[in-house]
């Protein structure tokens, strides 16, 4: 018989004082991986891209974010770490989700739970995260001042009401660099969003597993990056795939008349629904008016990203459909708007 | 007469069906400024302009609300004088009111 290594002897006294007897030989007897979770209780490792439009980097965020906030839910105190070190890239929407999914959690929890964190190596993530109150949020001294030109435009504003003057916390600093029209349109846009969220996205329960109760919250983030303005607005609710069978009963019907309807094909059908009969856009209710904030204007791109679907528009007009495999569990709404060169406006 | 200026009189920032919504919705605006003024005066001036813009929630709820409220259509399109840079506005305000007037409201 081959004689056991020091360390692989370790290994195997360690998951035999572990596992109850009857699981003992086996263990001895197979080449049983502990999972990652049994190997590094309460440390969570941040994935390389904050990203939900990606299928892959979308698949990485949601599980960090399923698994911290299945330890945030335990009712004992846990010693959590958030490993940040291999996080390269922010992208507004993926970074949106995840600091609502962890305020949401941290004030459920009360500091009944002691948070740690690995710094990013990246410095761009570290001045993103100290601009928008990640560090401050999680009590870590900020390791470094934000300073980079796409950085010190980043936005947050958080809510729990319809409150359109808090337009002016993401966006007033670029009056004079929007013109009115689109200004006026993203009002209308943000405003509709907020008002969804408070009358409708938080119906039924969230299906996270955690049995917290409603809050109807809404998170937003903008970001100004070359010439190009980025709004990313969302809620934790029940998406809008849970709450059109209960909101639009008839549309619903007639969507799964031939069998289940998608995720994507739900929010279209929700857009698609909230266009006025005459058909004239300013006639436009909440969805479609949110919608209509990037076809009004020219070049511009929206994504309604709700539960495993999402729904937009391209910049060439042309309209996406996606279905992933893991849901956000809420929606996110992501527009994209050019804004012109001073002089032009 | 009276006139009413959204941005001076009630909010820069209006947004917002019903009042649990938030501090300056269509509820508010509605039954602070329109119900009273439109039942008190033969003419109800009301300057749009100056707010950072309206949201199809608020204006229904609160001009389509008149006619659900039990004004008659045509009593409320007489009195309201509506004015704003933006005829567009104005109609889509006058088209909220006909729908309350045929039952065609459905909250978004």
């Amino acid at each position: 018989m081959r004689k056991l290594s020091l360390k692989r002897k370790q290994y195997l006294d360690k998951w035999s004082r572990v596992l109850p007897g009857a699981k003992r030989k086996l263990v001895a007897s197979t080449r049983i991986r502990p999972t990652f979770e049994q190997r590094h209780p309460g440390e969570f490792f941040a994935p390389s891209q904050f990203n939900i439009g990606n299928a892959r980097s979308r698949r990485e965020l949601l599980r960090f974010i399923s698994d911290f906030r299945q330890c945030f839910a335990k009712e004992s105190p846990q010693a959590i770490i958030l490993d940040f070190s291999a996080t390269e890239k922010l992208f507004p929407d993926g970074t949106l989700l995840f600091l609502a999914e962890l305020r949401r959690m941290m004030r459920h929890t009360k500091g009944r739970h002691s948070i740690r964190c690995v710094l990013p190596s990246n410095d761009k993530v570290c001045q993103v995260f100290e601009q928008i109150g990640l560090w401050n949020l999680l009590g870590v001294k900020s390791p470094a001042v934000p300073k980079d030109d796409d950085v010190v435009h980043w936005r947050f504003a958080h809510g729990h009401q319809v409150e359109g003057q808090r337009y002016e916390d993401v966006l007033s600093d670029f009056d004079g660099e929007i013109a009115p029209d689109i200004q006026e349109s993203l009002f209308k846009g943000i405003t509709e969003a907020m008002t969804n969220v408070i009358n409708h996205a938080y119906l039924l329960e969230r299906q996270d597993g955690c049995g917290l109760e409603h809050e109807k919250e809404w998170w937003m983030f903008s970001q100004l990056k070359d010439d190009l303005l980025i709004v990313v607005f969302c809620d934790l609710g029940a998406g809008i795939p849970r709450t059109l069978p209960l909101q639009r009963k008839e549309l619903w019907a007639k969507l799964t008349r031939n069998g289940r309807a998608s995720d994507s094909s739900a929010i279209e059908n929700a857009v698609k629904d909230s266009t006025s009969r005459t058909g004239l856009h300013h006639r436009g209710k909440g969805l479609n008016q949110i919608y209509s904030t990037a076809t009004e204007n020219p070049g511009s791109e929206v994504a309604v990203f709700s539960n495993f679907g999402a729904f937009g528009r391209s910049k060439t007009g042309k309209v996406v459909r996606i279905n992933y495999d893991g849901s956000i569990m809420g929606t996110l709404i992501h527009w994209n708007i050019p804004l012109q060169p001073k002089e032009q406006q | 007469m009276i006139t009413v200026t959204v941005a001076k009189d009630f909010s820069r920032h209006p947004a917002g069906r019903y009042l649990k919504d938030g501090p300056y919705t269509g509820e508010l605006f509605r039954k602070k400024f329109l119900e009273p003024n439109v039942r008190d005066h033969d003419r109800v001036v009301v300057v749009l302009d100056g707010t950072r813009g309206y949201g199809s929630s608020f204006l229904e709820e609160a001009f389509g609300g008149l006619v659900r409220a039990g004004f008659e259509k045509a009593t409320v399109l007489q009195k309201l004088e509506l004015q704003t840079s933006k005829p567009s506005l104005a109609q889509e305000i006058i088209e909220y009111i006909e729908d309350a007037a045929t039952g065609k409201y459905a909250a978004n």
